[in-house]
C-alpha cells in the first residue's frame, strides 16, 4: 500500500470520528419532565433485612475493594430531568427548590394536625423493641400512634433537638420523612393500657406494668417541675418493607428503575448532610413503606423515606465523644495510614474541634468545616459516587433557606438557652454559605434560565449567577463577566456570540440570540463565567422552538 | 489468603459495628406500623396534592404547569426524565478496560473468598446471634452467665473452656467468676475469683482468687544475663548456677494457689494494696518440644525447687511457700482528652513501691524478700493523642544469695522478657534482680486504633550492687493497638532485639500494665 493511501485512510477515519464543535447531549423538544411515574401497582414485596455487620463488612472491606477493582466509569446521576433537576417521585417532592416556603409551613414541616402534645392523655401500649435506649409506643387521645423517645440522660436536649431540626430541613428539601414533634409531658399524662406489653427480641411479650413504666421513666431526664421532654415520632402509614439499599435497585419493585447510587436526590444529599454534619447515614436510616394509593385502593407501591436525624448537628460527635465526626470515617484507612506513616506529626483537620458548651448543641462548628472533605461515619455509595454536579444541586437547595426560615426551624427544637439557639442558627448559616461557596466554584453556578423574545426574530437569554445572587464571593464579584457562543443541533457554531457584564442582582441577560435554521431552531448556547483569571467549564443551555407557541424555550441544561 | 486476617477483620468490624450500634442507641428507631396502612395521615411524598401545584412561583426555568390533580399516570417512567435524544458522551478514560480486565479474576476471587465472612455477618443479624447468645448464656440483666470460651494464643495454641460469672451477687457489684480451661498455655486450669465490688464502699475492696493450673509449655532460659545459644552449640546440660548461657527450654508446672488482696484508697490518688498468696508448685521436664527438654539442657537438680519435685501434689517437695506484700501506689494516670479512649493514658504519674516477704511452708526452705519500684510518667504531647510514656522498673530480692542457699526457688526469681523487656521471649532472663527502662511513643490513628513504637532496655543482675551501664539488653519495635472508647482490646506488635530476636505477637495486656506479684511468679 502506498503511503499516501494509508495517510488518506487514516485521515478519513479521523474525520469520520470527529466530534461536533459543541459536544454533549441533545434534548427532545418537549416540556421539561417534573414528575415521573413510579407508582405502578406492585405486589407486596418481601421485607428487606438490614444486616448491620454484613453492611459494614461490605462497606469497609469487601464491596469497597470490589468497587475499586471494578474500575467503573464515572456516571452522572441518571434520574434527573433535562434541567439537571430531580422530578417528583416516590423518593422526592420538590419543595424549597422550586418555591418559597412560608415560615409557618416550614415550622410545621411534614407534621399534620396539632400533634400529640395537644391530645393528652397518652396511652402507653408497650415498650420500644430493640435498641438500648428507653422508648414507648403510645397513642394520643386522637388515636394517633407514636413512638416516644428520649434524650440520653447525660446529654439532655441533644438528640431530640437535632432530630427535629434535621427532619424539618430534610422535609423542606423534598425528602419523605416521618412526623416528629418535641413534646413535654408529666407522669400524669400517661395512661398504661391494660394490654400494654414489653416485647423483647425473643420470646413472648410480657405485661408492661406501672412499676416497669416508672422504673424506666426514672432513667430519663425530668425537669424540676416534673415535666419530661421527649420526641414523638408518628408511625408511618403503610407496610414497612425494610430500608432501601445503598446500591442497585430493589429487585421486587418494578418501579425502582434507577440504581440508587445513581439517584441525584441521594447523591446530592452529600452537600445537605455535610451542611448539617449528619454523618451517621446508613441504610437503617431509611425505610420503604408499601402504601395504598389514596385514589385507587387497589393500587400499591413503595414510598421511600429517610429517618432518624437525632445524630445530625454533630450530635454523634458530642454524645459519643467522636471528635472526627464529619472529617473521617469510623475506620478511615486513608487517615489511618497517613497518621501511621507520619508518626503522628501530621495534624489532622479535626484535632482542634471542641463542642461549644451549650446545652443541645453537638460538635458543630464552622472553623474546621471543609465541604469538599466532609465524610460520613461509614461507607455510603451514593455519597461516594456523588460528583460536583450532585453536590451543586444539593448546595443550590440549601441556599434556598433564609435565615428567618432557619430560625423558625431551630425554634422547633425548643432549646431553652437563647445562646444555644443563636449559635445553631449562626452556625447553620455559616456552614450553609461555606457549602455553597465551595461547590459553586466547581460548577459554573448559573441557574434559573429563561428565554424570551427581544425583538422580531431575536431572543434574550437570562440566568442567575448563584455566587453573585447569594453574595458568596466578594472579590470575584467585581471581576465577573460572562461570555457565550451559540451552535446548532450539529454543534456547528452560529454567527452569534455574546458577552455580558455582571449585574448587582446576579441576574444577567444576553440578547440577540437567533434560533438556528434546523431541528426546530435547536440552538445551544454555551456560557462561560469568568471571574478574573478564574473560570470553570461552561454551561450549555439548549433551546428550541416550541411547536405550540412558536417561541424559543429552554429544553435542556447541561453543565460541562 | 488464610483465615487469620479475615478473622481479625471480622472481629474488628463486629466490634466497630457493635460500638456503632451502641452509639446509635437513642432516638434511632423507625416508627412503622403495618396495621395503620390505610388509616394514618398520609406521609409526604405520595398522597395529597402534589406540591408542584403550590401557588408560589418557582424561581426555576420551565416550572411545571399547575393542574388540579397530579396525573402520575401521564408522567414518564423514572428512567425517561432526562429528555435525551442523544446522551452525553462517556467521559471514561479510553484505556480503563485494561485494569478492568487485569483485575477481573482477582476481583471475583476476592468476592468468593469473602463469602463465608459475609455469610457469617449476614447470619449474625438475620438470626440475631448476638442477642441469642446473650439470651442463652446470660440472665435478663446480663449479670449472671455461664458460657464457653475458645481463643488462640500465639506460641501456645488453642484454648477452650467454660466460665461462670456473676457480676452482682448481692446488689453491690460483688462478683464471682469460675473458670475451667484446657489447651494452649494450660493443659488444665480451674479458677475462682471473687471481688467485694462496692460492698465495702468506694475506698476499700477485697478480692480472692484460687487456681489450679497444669502448664505444659513454660519456658526457661537459664539464670543470668547470658547470651542465647542453640542446644547443639552449648555444652549441655548446663549448670544454671555457674553458667549463664541461655538455651531455650521448656518444662511442666502444676500450680495450686490461693491469693487474697485488699485495696485501700488512702487519700487522693494514693492506694495501698496488701496481698498474700499461698502456692504449691511442682515441676517436671517435658518432651513436647524437640530439643527443648529442660532436663536435657540444664542440670535440673541444680535448679532450686525443681529437683525432686516430680511426684504428685501433696508430697512435701517442690515449692510451697507463702508470699505477702504491701504495695503503695500514687497513680494519676488518665486520658488527657475526652475524645480519646480511656485505654490511652496520656498524662499523669504512677509511683509504686512494694515490699514482700516469701516464706516456705512445711519443709520448703524458701526465705527471701522482694522489693521494687515502678515509676511511670505519661507526657501529653498533643491533646491526649500523642503520648510519650516513660517507665523505670526495678525489682530485687534479698535475704538470700539466691543460688546456692536454696532460699529462693528458680521459679520465683525476678524475670525479664515478654511484656517487660519487649523484643525478647517471655522469661528470657532471670536472676535475683533486674532493672528496666522503657520509652514508648503512642499516637492516635483513629477512633479504634493507635500506633506505638518503643524501646526497652534492661538486664538482670545477681545483685543490684553490681549495677553498671554495660551489657544491657535492648528491645525495640512497634505496632498497632486496638481499643474501644472504654477499654484496651489488644495489641499487634512486632519487636526485635539487638541480639537478633524478632517476635510478632498479639498482646492481650496493655503496655506498662500493673504487674501482680503475689501468686503470679
Amino acid at each position: 500500500m502506498r503511503p499516501f493511501v494509508l495517510y488518506a485512510l487514516i485521515l478519513a477515519a479521523g474525520c469520520g470520528g470527529a466530534r461536533p464543535l459543541v459536544d454533549g447531549p441533545r434534548y427532545a423538544n418537549q416540556p421539561i419532565v417534573w414528575r415521573v411515574n413510579d407508582r405502578l401497582d406492585v405486589p407486596k414485596p418481601a421485607v428487606r433485612l438490614y444486616a448491620r455487620t454484613l453492611y459494614h463488612i461490605d462497606g469497609f472491606v469487601v464491596r469497597r475493594l470490589t468497587r475499586l477493582m471494578d474500575v467503573r466509569d464515572p456516571v452522572r446521576a441518571t434520574n434527573v430531568n433535562a434541567l439537571d433537576e430531580v422530578p417528583d417521585s416516590t423518593w422526592f417532592t420538590n419543595r424549597i427548590g422550586i418555591r418559597d416556603l412560608a415560615l409557618e409551613e416550614i415550622r410545621r414541616g411534614p407534621n399534620r394536625g396539632a400533634g400529640p402534645e395537644n391530645h393528652k392523655p397518652w396511652t402507653i401500649k408497650g415498650s420500644k423493641v430493640g435498641g438500648l435506649s428507653i422508648g414507648f409506643i403510645m397513642k394520643d387521645a386522637e388515636g394517633g400512634k407514636y413512638l416516644l423517645k428520649f434524650d440520653h440522660k447525660q446529654h439532655p436536649l441533644l438528640e431530640t433537638a437535632a432530630d427535629v431540626i434535621g427532619q424539618r430541613i430534610l422535609w423542606a428539601c423534598g425528602y419523605n420523612v416521618p412526623e416528629d414533634n418535641i413534646v413535654q409531658f408529666t407522669r400524669g399524662d400517661l395512661v398504661l393500657a391494660p394490654d400494654a406489653v414489653n416485647k423483647g427480641t425473643f420470646g413472648p411479650a410480657t405485661p408492661l406494668t406501672a412499676s416497669d413504666l416508672d422504673a424506666r421513666l426514672a432513667k430519663i431526664n425530668m425537669a424540676a417541675d416534673g415535666t419530661t421532654r421527649g420526641l414523638a415520632s408518628k408511625f408511618l402509614g403503610g407496610v414497612p418493607v425494610g430500608p432501601f439499599s445503598r446500591e442497585g435497585v430493589r429487585a421486587d419493585d418494578p418501579n425502582d428503575l434507577i440504581p440508587h447510587e445513581q439517584r441525584r436526590e441521594l447523591r446530592g444529599q452529600v452537600a445537605i448532610f455535610a451542611w448539617l454534619n449528619h454523618s451517621d447515614i446508613q441504610e437503617d436510616q431509611t425505610l420503604d413503606m408499601w402504601v395504598e394509593d389514596p385514589r385507587d385502593p387497589k393500587r400499591h407501591y413503595i414510598v421511600h423515606h429517610i429517618l432518624d436525624f437525632g445524630k445530625a448537628i454533630g450530635v454523634s460527635g458530642r454524645q459519643n465523644e467522636w471528635q472526627y465526626i464529619g472529617h473521617a470515617e469510623q475506620i478511615d484507612f486513608d487517615y489511618m495510614f497517613r497518621s501511621l506513616l507520619s508518626f503522628g506529626l501530621w495534624k489532622r483537620p479535626w484535632e482542634d474541634v471542641v463542642a461549644p458548651k451549650l446545652p443541645g448543641v453537638g460538635l458543630f462548628d464552622v472553623a474546621s468545616y471543609n465541604p469538599g472533605a466532609w465524610r460520613t461515619n461509614s461507607q455510603y455509595w451514593p455519597f461516594k459516587d456523588a460528583d460536583r454536579f450532585d453536590a451543586f444541586w444539593g448546595a443550590k437547595l440549601i441556599m434556598r433557606f433564609t435565615r428567618e426560615q432557619l430560625e423558625a426551624i431551630v425554634d422547633e427544637a425548643r432549646l431553652p438557652d437563647p445562646a444555644a439557639r443563636a449559635y445553631l442558627v449562626d452556625t447553620l448559616v455559616a456552614r450553609q454559605r461555606a457549602t455553597a461557596a465551595y461547590w459553586f466554584k466547581r460548577v459554573n453556578p448559573l441557574d434559573a434560565f429563561t428565554v424570551e423574545r427581544a425583538g422580531d426574530a431575536a431572543y434574550r437569554l437570562c440566568f442567575d449567577d448563584l455566587t453573585i445572587r447569594y453574595d458568596l464571593d466578594e472579590v470575584g464579584r467585581h471581576l465577573t463577566r460572562y461570555k457565550a457562543e451559540a451552535a446548532d443541533f450539529d454543534g456547528k457554531p452560529t454567527t452569534w456570540t455574546g458577552t455580558a457584564p455582571l449585574t448587582s442582582s446576579g441576574r444577567t441577560c444576553m440578547t440577540g440570540i437567533q434560533p438556528a435554521k434546523t431541528h426546530d431552531g435547536y440552538t445551544i448556547v454555551r456560557i462561560w463565567t469568568l471571574r478574573g483569571a478564574l473560570g470553570v467549564l461552561p454551561t450549555q443551555v439548549h433551546l428550541a422552538i416550541a411547536p405550540e407557541t412558536g417561541a424559543l424555550r429552554v429544553i435542556g441544561v447541561h453543565r460541562e | 489468603m488464610t483465615a487469620g486476617p479475615w478473622l481479625v477483620g471480622v472481629l474488628l468490624l463486629a466490634f466497630a459495628t457493635h460500638a456503632h450500634a451502641q452509639a446509635d442507641a437513642g432516638v434511632d428507631d423507625a416508627p412503622v406500623d403495618s396495621a395503620d396502612a390505610a388509616t394514618n395521615t398520609p406521609q409526604a411524598g405520595g398522597e395529597g396534592p402534589s406540591e408542584l401545584e403550590a401557588t408560589v412561583p418557582p424561581p426555576q426555568t420551565s416550572p411545571p404547569p399547575p393542574s388540579a390533580e397530579p396525573d402520575w399516570d401521564a408522567a414518564p417512567p423514572p428512567n425517561m426524565a432526562d429528555g435525551f435524544i442523544r446522551a452525553p458522551r462517556d467521559a471514561a478514560a479510553p484505556f480503563r478496560w485494561v485494569p478492568r480486565v487485569l483485575l477481573f479474576i482477582p476481583r471475583w476471587t476476592l468476592f468468593v473468598i469473602a463469602q463465608p465472612v459475609r455469610l457469617a455477618g449476614w447470619a449474625f443479624e438475620r438470626y440475631q446471634l448476638g442477642d441469642r447468645v446473650k439470651q442463652i448464656f446470660f440472665n435478663v440483666d446480663g449479670t449472671f452467665g455461664i458460657f464457653p470460651v475458645a481463643f488462640f494464643e500465639t506460641g501456645f495454641g488453642l484454648n477452650f473452656g467454660a466460665r461462670l460469672v456473676h457480676k452482682d451477687l448481692f446488689g453491690k457489684r460483688e462478683s464471682i467468676r469460675l473458670r475451667a480451661g484446657f489447651g494452649g498455655r494450660f493443659q488444665q486450669i480451674y479458677g475462682l475469683n471473687a471481688s467485694s465490688g462496692d460492698r465495702l464502699g468506694k475506698r476499700f475492696a477485697l478480692s480472692l482468687e484460687a487456681r489450679y493450673e497444669r502448664r505444659d509449655k513454660d519456658q526457661f532460659f537459664g539464670i543470668g544475663n547470658g547470651d542465647r545459644v542453640a542446644a547443639e552449640d552449648a555444652m549441655v546440660p548446663i549448670d544454671p548456677i555457674t553458667n549463664d548461657r541461655a538455651v531455650a527450654s521448656r518444662f511442666r508446672q502444676r500450680i495450686m494457689r490461693v491469693m487474697v488482696a485488699g485495696d485501700a484508697r488512702l487519700f487522693g490518688d494514693v492506694t495501698l494494696t496488701l496481698s498474700g498468696a499461698l502456692m504449691m508448685r511442682r515441676f517436671e521436664p517435658t518432651t513436647a518440644f524437640e530439643g527443648e527438654n529442660i532436663a536435657d539442657n540444664y542440670m535440673t537438680d541444680r535448679l532450686v525447687g525443681f529437683a525432686n519435685s516430680d511426684s504428685l501434689l501433696g508430697v512435701s517437695n517442690g515449692v510451697q511457700n507463702l508470699y505477702v506484700e504491701a504495695d503503695l501506689r500514687y497513680d494519676t494516670r488518665r486520658r488527657a482528652s475526652h475524645y480519646q479512649s480511656h485505654a490511652v493514658s496520656a498524662a499523669g504519674w504512677l509511683l509504686s513501691g512494694y515490699f514482700g516477704r516469701m516464706s516456705g511452708v512445711g519443709n520448703d526452705p524458701s526465705s527471701f524478700y522482694r522489693y521494687g519500684t515502678d515509676l511511670q510518667r505519661y507526657i501529653d504531647l498533643y491533646r491526649g493523642s500523642r503520648v510519650l510514656a516513660l517507665r523505670i522498673l526495678v525489682e530485687a530480692t534479698g535475704g538470700t544469695d539466691g543460688r546456692i542457699d536454696q532460699a529462693i526457688p528458680f521459679i520465683d526469681l525476678p524475670r525479664l522478657g515478654g511484656t517487660v523487656l519487649r523484643g525478647y521471649s517471655a522469661d528470657r532472663f532471670a536472676d535475683r534482680s533486674f532493672t528496666l527502662a522503657s520509652v514508648e511513643y503512642l499516637w492516635d490513628m483513629g477512633q479504634l486504633f493507635s500506633a506505638f513504637t518503643f524501646a526497652d532496655t534492661g538486664r538482670v543482675w545477681r545483685s543490684l550492687k553490681d549495677f553498671e551501664l554495660e551489657e544491657f539488653r535492648l528491645g525495640f519495635g512497634g505496632g498497632i493497638q486496638f481499643h474501644s472508647r472504654d477499654s484496651f482490646v489488644f495489641r499487634i506488635q512486632a519487636a526485635g532485639s539487638k541480639d537478633g530476636d524478632l517476635l510478632f505477637s498479639l498482646a492481650l495486656d496493655p503496655a506498662f500494665s500493673r504487674r501482680g506479684r503475689a501468686g503470679r511468679y
